[in-house]
């Protein structure tokens, strides 16, 4: 990286945490610090949701999802704008009118004590240790294509976004989300126009889109009901939706951003604007990520774009079958690339029969490039014994460094850091929040003065930070532990939905139900997860499951124990 | 003054008509590209 790069990175870093401290005045009481005294306009909020939903691994992990399996993806946010219809209706205006600081709050007014204590410790537990992914992730990536030391890199992304947040609230985490967000799409922006520019003479855009469309880069419905298979348009719809009730729904970190807002209508106004943008956006990111794949068929590619085992496998006993791959490779991706040319050629050309040919040749030769890379990522897997290697977050990174030019690239990895820092800012505020609202107020001083409960926010904050830069240093020694807790959440979120939905939708349900079905959902989403007969059902289904076994078994449950007996 | 809680019927609906736009948008583009 060059020294315009380096400095655009840094300066990149004291903007972002100036701007958090200055709003930092504004903090001065614990309504401030977690509730921006409701006086955020429904945009910023709004970019706030989406910001903090939106982290690095999304970001480069979204589009080497786009390079390497094409943009199928998107269906995965079918069921989001549903859901921020349904919440708008339901449960915004509940958490709003009541006055609640935290989402599990509002559980012990409707259920008792014991149901809030356990939903906020599932979130903190859960979310504490998804911040330090959060963290890790991009760390690890940059780590690796930059020469990066690893602790540093955590600690250049952590310490700076724990300084804003915790000095600024919540108030903080907003504006600069805003900014960060921006950050983000102009650097995607330019990205793409690079891209374009990028393809050879005579490969228009929509050349490019039909050379990826012939190898199904561009399959976006899988119409198929198959539970097993991640993606289709049922699971994004039924799953995703119930993924989404919940995330947007229950968790405090998405709850607390729509709490800013001026009114009612101000913070149903800001979860509808990730409803009209969120699946867009997305498209446009993996479709980012098909025009890499376009545009490494014209320009040299690694063989495998995550080198971290390199060193490792040239000196093992199977370095030279390792060679022997590379050189195959070359020659394969040699012959995609002719393929690729004569495609757009016949593309242009308009003849039916020419344009058959040569898409029957480009699908064997792509087919031949993959086969070459599948084995040599089994190769790496053998020799380095890490059976999760995979080499999909490091296509972008790699475009972006050898590719970009000097000035973009800075700004890419200010849009990387970007992304990791608003998405693990709302976390650390939201632990926060649940921390002194749900269990220091709660359950040890209920009534101290407005300025200890800052006092504890602010350490808090603090804490949650440091807690999650720690989980992302030992994490990054841990590659397998990454993929565990990037699902972790699908764990928890449909049994949590399932006891919110008790809440407002039945009437008779009352506290034990409610606490008892929560247990039973997580038992049963665990079982399912984890037993050889039920592990390969789709994670997003989890959802669904606990949802409904929650809310049978709280319903029974309640029934037995007299039902709810409050007015 | 309190800001007026205002019907969202109409931005509900916009929502989710812009939703099957868009997937019908994006199965085009599965079709046309294939």
């Amino acid at each position: 990286m060059s020294w315009i790069d380096w400095t655009i990175v840094v300066v990149y870093l004291v903007w972002i945490v100036s701007s958090g401290l200055r709003v930092s005045q504004r903090a001065k009481e614990v309504e401030g610090y977690f509730r921006a005294n409701r006086s955020m306009p429904w945009w910023a909020a709004g970019i706030s949701v989406m910001a903090t939903q939106l982290s690095a691994i999304t970001l480069v992990g979204t589009t080497g999802q786009g390079y390497a399996d094409g943009i199928r993806f998107v269906q995965f946010y079918f069921g989001l704008p549903i859901a921020m219809v349904i919440l708008s209706l339901t449960l915004v205006p509940f958490f709003y009118r009541s006055g609640v600081y935290t989402a599990y709050e509002y559980l012990e007014r409707r259920f008792d004590v014991k149901t809030r204590t356990l939903a906020a410790a599932i979130f903190l537990a859960q979310r504490g240790l998804s911040c330090g992914v959060i963290i890790a992730a991009p760390a690890i990536i940059l780590s690796i294509v930059l020469g990066w030391n690893i602790v540093i890199t955590i600690l250049a992304i952590g310490v700076p976004t724990i300084v804003y947040t915790m000095f600024g609230g919540v108030q903080a985490v907003t504006w600069t989300d805003v900014k960060q967000m921006s950050v983000v799409l102009g650097a995607m922006t330019a990205a793409v126009v690079i891209l374009i520019l990028g393809l050879p003479h005579g490969v228009s855009a929509g050349d490019a889109l039909h050379i990826a469309g012939a190898v199904g880069r561009l399959k976006a419905i899988d119409l198929r009901f198959d539970i097993r298979e991640k993606y289709t348009i049922w699971s994004g719809l039924i799953g995703g939706l119930f993924l989404s009730l919940s995330y947007f729904g229950c968790d405090q970190s998405q709850v607390q951003r729509y709490l800013t807002a001026k009114s009612v209508t101000q913070s149903r106004s800001s979860l509808l604007l990730s409803g009209f943008v969120k699946i867009p956006l997305q498209a446009m990111i993996l479709l980012t990520g098909v025009l890499v794949f376009a545009f490494f068929l014209f320009h040299p590619a690694p063989m495998l774009f995550n080198r971290v085992y390199d060193p490792q496998v040239q000196s093992s006993p199977r370095a030279a079958e390792y060679r022997a791959l590379q050189d195959e490779y070359d020659a394969r991706a040699a012959a995609r690339e002719h393929a690729a040319q004569t495609m757009a050629t016949a593309q242009d050309s308009g003849s039916a029969d020419q344009l058959a040919s040569a898409r029957d040749a480009f699908i064997k030769a792509d087919a031949d490039v993959k086969s070459v890379r599948a084995r040599a990522t089994t190769l790496v897997k053998d020799v380095s014994g890490d059976q999760t290697y995979s080499d999909v977050n490091y296509v972008f990174p790699t475009f972006i460094l050898n590719y970009m030019p000097i000035g973009l690239v800075g700004i890419m990895i200010a849009a990387i850091i970007s992304a990791a820092m608003s998405a693990s800012s709302g976390e650390m505020n939201a632990l926060a929040t649940a921390s002194v609202m749900d269990f220091y107020k709660r359950h040890f001083r209920p009534s101290a003065p407005d300025a200890s409960y800052l006092r504890w926010s602010k350490i808090s904050t603090a804490f949650w930070g440091l807690f999650a830069c720690g989980v992302a240093i030992y994490a990054s020694n841990l590659g397998s532990l990454i993929e565990v807790v990037n699902t972790f959440g699908s764990l928890f979120y449909g049994s949590i939905l399932g006891v919110f939905i008790l809440a407002l939708a039945f009437k008779p349900a009352n506290g034990h139900g409610a606490f008892v079905g929560l247990i039973a959902g997580l038992v049963v989403v665990f079982t399912v997860a984890f037993h050889p007969a039920t592990k390969t059902i789709s994670y997003l289904w989890f959802n669904v499951i606990g949802a409904v076994v929650v809310t049978i078994v709280g319903l029974v449950v309640s029934l037995a124990t007299g039902g709810n007996r409050r007015t | 003054m309190p800001d007026m809680e205002r019907d969202l019927t109409r931005t509900y609906v916009l929502v989710l008509a812009i939703e099957a736009v868009v997937i019908l948008a994006l199965a085009w583009l599965s079709q046309h590209f294939s």
